[in-house]
């Protein structure tokens, strides 16, 4: 079958007679060109999909030794952040480039508010703080630009000993002064400046705290916080438990009170009666052996709206698996230990695995036969032990006997 | 182009003296271009007069300055030569200059012998000690524009560099080299002065313990210049050796190469356990074999243990008594609790970054198992903290790392407005320099 006939098919329409040597070529996208100055592998990352197919290996161009080289010039700049002209040689490709500004950020300074002379004899008199020791404090925050890990330190003011928190309080509440009294001021920025140092010097006191535990310490607030976590989970199991029992109780009533309901309409009993019923059924089954018990839940059948809900108990108690089952499936499985004595005492005695003909009755006396298996090889073990206890030590109280014998005749000799 | 990489270099040059070696080369490159023993050999002025001044650039031929009165044999190819009567001397002590003729000499060498350039035509970055006083940096200052005429200066200190050159600001910083083990935090860039620690239990007291440790096996290690030729001997027999006669050789120079012995088995041999020191799971580890330069060959096995184990715990139990002691070990406490020492004098803000930033840098760091154990035993002190150790994997970037940082620190373009200028030192002094470099 000819690519024409398919196309037919397919429903494709021609190409043009003279393009169809070439179909590939033209749907092949056209190869983004590398932009200089930019390394391949950058412009794979930012430049389209890598190519899949396999390129063919370009092999690194001769130098070309003829140029001429490129011109460097060793040419003086200076910073724009100094202010005394220094004049630095940095070697510069191209004759007309400057350092731009951008280039070369100067370092920005921290905006810090001043108080005047009189300012501080009118808001910011302090009995610990002499105008000496703030102005020290402010020199220091512009020098190392609000580092208040480093202000502290480096602080050195002759007499006196501060804390960090004495540093920040100081030159916080300066700030807040200031800001509140000084005309022309946004006092809004005085949020900026809070500062409470009660509750820092908490908050670094619990910290240190934290940090002074010992490992046991913190092993055993690690299991405590297990233990609760457990706990909780727990009874949130516990929670859920309860509601779903509550919500099957509450199933009930809704039940009984249809029932009631219908009895109502049926004008029959009183309904207080009709209410006890279930209760009884309940306390009734519970009091009949397990058999009788067995056949009543089975018997129930859709007669009555109260038992088609069987106790809970009833339902826990026997663990029905989904599907048919055969009933010597029910028998109990015999310990790991004591399947192969057991299967040897019942082979001894001509029997099979399991019964052959598992009625009921089969099935009782066949889980009576397995019980009385084991006691009796449990027994039998517990015999052997013993007997070979009593043997030892036997041998022991002869050897004892025979040794105090020999002392006492070696005490005569 | 400026914003290419390098495009702020001034070609500065970064000069880190340190008691063992000294690093100078070229801002913005990845190592130093020259590394040379900072110990130099001296010959006072009698003997060196009937000699020819084979090396003109150690005499320098600047007029301003007073001849120095010795001879001076800087450099590994010039010391460790033997020649009669040189002493070998070492210009620094606990880490700072104290012959400051002899640091001349050692500036002399590395700028002009080593880098070959005129200082007057590069800004110079010089390192220093977190515990360097007023004097030093400002006889520093002096010396840099007084005498090398640079035209821009600066002095930055050790630890800060150290952490520039990891690349973390804020950091606990290791420093155990050779002849002073320090921990310094660091903040922000700024060194918390409070919190610095040092003790000079270092790779020079281990050097010390192991020529005694060598006494007590009695082994008698016979340097280099004393072997003429050395002949194969099977372990444990007595070397074979034809030894060279050197009339006049000073104790120091004895010393020195006796040192370099011991270097060489330190680093070969010598090990840290990873955990707690137990000599009966050490026992059961390999030995290892050394060979001294006279032939002689044996193996080690729980010794190669002890003496590096003296940084951790710097005890009786370790240390072996000296005839003439020269540092005082009674006040010395494992490096495990200076780092704890230091980090509770730091605000509790603090302590978590600079926990998680431990940086390990210095030569006597490169034991191995030395990382595991520090690990090992810092971890448990603080148990409520994440203790993150970063040490450089490369044996360079550990030995060179304040030159490391400078060498990045000289070559960032906004660092340019922090050079003290001639014009700046001209107008206010040398006493700019603590006001400028207050790092």
């Amino acid at each position: 079958m000819a690519t024409s006939d398919v196309r037919d098919i397919l429903q494709i329409s021609r190409p043009a007679p003279g393009a169809e040597g070439t179909p590939k070529k033209s749907t092949k996208p056209e190869k983004e060109k590398k932009p200089e100055g930019i390394s391949r592998e950058l412009f794979q990352l930012i430049g389209g999909a890598p190519p899949v197919a396999f390129t063919k290996p370009t092999y690194k161009q001769k130098p070309n030794l003829r140029q001429k080289a490129a011109h460097w010039e060793l040419r003086e700049f200076v910073h724009p952040g100094r202010t005394d002209q220094l004049a630095l040689l940095r070697w510069t490709k191209d004759i007309n480039n400057n350092i731009t500004e951008d280039d070369l950020q100067e370092f920005q300074n921290l905006e810090v508010i001043h108080y005047t002379d009189e300012e501080y004899h009118k808001y910011l008199l302090d009995r610990d703080w002499t105008k000496e020791e703030t102005d020290y404090l402010f020199d220091l925050y512009k020098r190392y630009d609000g580092r208040f890990m480093i202000i502290y330190d480096r602080y050195d003011f002759p007499g006196k000993r501060r804390t960090m928190e004495d540093l920040k309080d100081r030159f916080y509440f300066v700030q807040r002064k200031i800001i509140q009294q000084r005309p022309g001021q946004d006092k809004a920025e005085i949020a900026k400046y809070n500062y409470d140092k009660n509750r820092e010097v908490d908050r670094k006191r619990n910290l240190c705290m934290l940090f002074t535990r010992t490992s046991e310490q913190i092993k055993e607030e690690e299991a405590l916080l297990e233990e609760y976590e457990r706990i909780e989970q727990n009874e949130k199991k516990f929670a859920k438990e309860r509601e779903v029992l509550i919500k099957s109780l509450a199933f009930q009533d809704i039940s009984t009170t249809v029932k009631r309901k219908r009895s109502m309409t049926n004008g029959s009993s009183t309904p207080a009666t009709e209410i006890v019923t279930p209760v009884l059924s309940v306390s009734a089954s519970e009091s009949l052996p397990k058999k009788s018990r067995r056949a009543s839940a089975s018997s129930v059948g859709s007669s009555a709206v109260v038992e088609a809900h069987p106790p809970v108990e009833h339902v826990r108690r026997e663990k029905l698996p989904p599907g048919v089952i055969v009933r010597s499936q029910k028998i109990p499985q015999v310990k790991q230990g004591a399947i192969t004595k057991v299967t040897k005492y019942l082979q001894e005695a001509g029997l099979g695995i399991r019964p052959s003909m598992p009625t009921e009755n089969v099935c009782a006396k066949w889980i009576e036969l397995q019980k009385a298996i084991v006691s009796l090889h449990d027994l039998k073990r517990h015999v052997e032990k013993q007997e070979h206890e009593l043997k030892t030590k036997k041998q022991v109280l002869e050897k004892t006997k025979a040794a105090a014998g020999g002392s006492s005749s070696s005490q005569n000799w | 182009m400026a914003a290419t990489f390098g495009g702020y270099e001034v070609t500065a040059l970064v000069l880190d003296v340190g008691t063992a070696w000294t690093r100078a080369g070229y801002a913005g490159e990845d190592c130093p271009k020259a590394v040379f023993p900072t110990a130099y050999g001296y010959l006072p002025e009698e003997e060196s007069e009937d000699k020819v001044r084979d090396n003109q650039a150690v005499d320098t031929d600047v007029s301003n300055i007073k001849k120095p009165k010795g001879k001076y044999y800087l450099g590994d190819g010039e010391i460790n030569v033997w020649r009669p009567n040189m002493e070998v001397k070492n210009p620094l002590n606990d880490g700072l200059v104290e012959d400051w003729d002899a640091l001349e000499q050692i500036w002399d060498y590395a700028l002009k012998s080593r880098l070959h350039v005129d200082p007057r035509e590069h800004p110079l970055l010089v390192s220093e000690v977190a515990w360097n006083t007023r004097e030093h940096r400002e006889k520093l200052i002096e010396l840099a524009f007084e005498k090398y005429e640079t035209p821009a200066f600066y002095v930055a200190k050790n630890p800060v560099l150290t952490a520039y050159a990891s690349g973390r600001p804020t950091a606990m910083i290791l420093d155990c080299g050779a002849a002073v083990t320090s921990v310094t935090p660091v903040y922000d860039g700024f060194v918390l002065k409070k919190g610095i620690i040092k003790q000079p239990i270092a790779g020079d007291f281990i050097n010390e313990q192991i020529l005694l440790q060598f006494g007590q096996l009695n082994l008698n290690p016979v340097p280099q210049y004393l072997v003429e030729k050395k002949n194969y001997v099977d372990p444990d027999q007595p070397a074979n050796v034809i030894l060279r006669n050197r009339p006049n050789t000073t104790a120091s120079f004895h010393k020195y190469m006796l040192m370099k012995i011991v270097h060489e088995y330190k680093e070969s041999v010598c090990q840290l356990y990873e955990s707690t020191y137990n000599e009966q799971v050490i026992s059961s580890r390999p030995m290892k074999t050394f060979e001294f330069p006279d032939g002689y060959n044996t193996s080690f096995g729980t010794e190669r243990f002890r003496a590096p184990e003296i940084l951790f715990q710097p005890s009786s139990e370790f240390i072996i008594p000296s005839p003439e002691p020269t540092v005082d070990t009674s006040p010395c406490v494992g490096i495990h609790h200076m780092i704890f020492n230091s980090l509770v004098t730091c605000d509790i803000d603090a302590r978590p970054a600079m926990m998680s930033n431990l940086i390990v840098t210095g030569g006597s760091t490169l034991f191995p198992g030395f990382v595991d154990r520090l690990y090992h035993e810092v971890a448990p002190k603080v148990p409520g903290m994440k203790v993150r150790i970063h040490a450089p994997g490369n044996s360079m970037e550990r030995k060179c790392s304040s030159w490391l940082g400078g060498s990045i620190l000289a070559s960032l373009g906004t660092f340019h407005q922090l050079w003290i200028s001639r014009k700046e030192y001209d107008e206010h002094g040398k006493g700019i320099v603590e006001k400028k470099c207050d790092y």
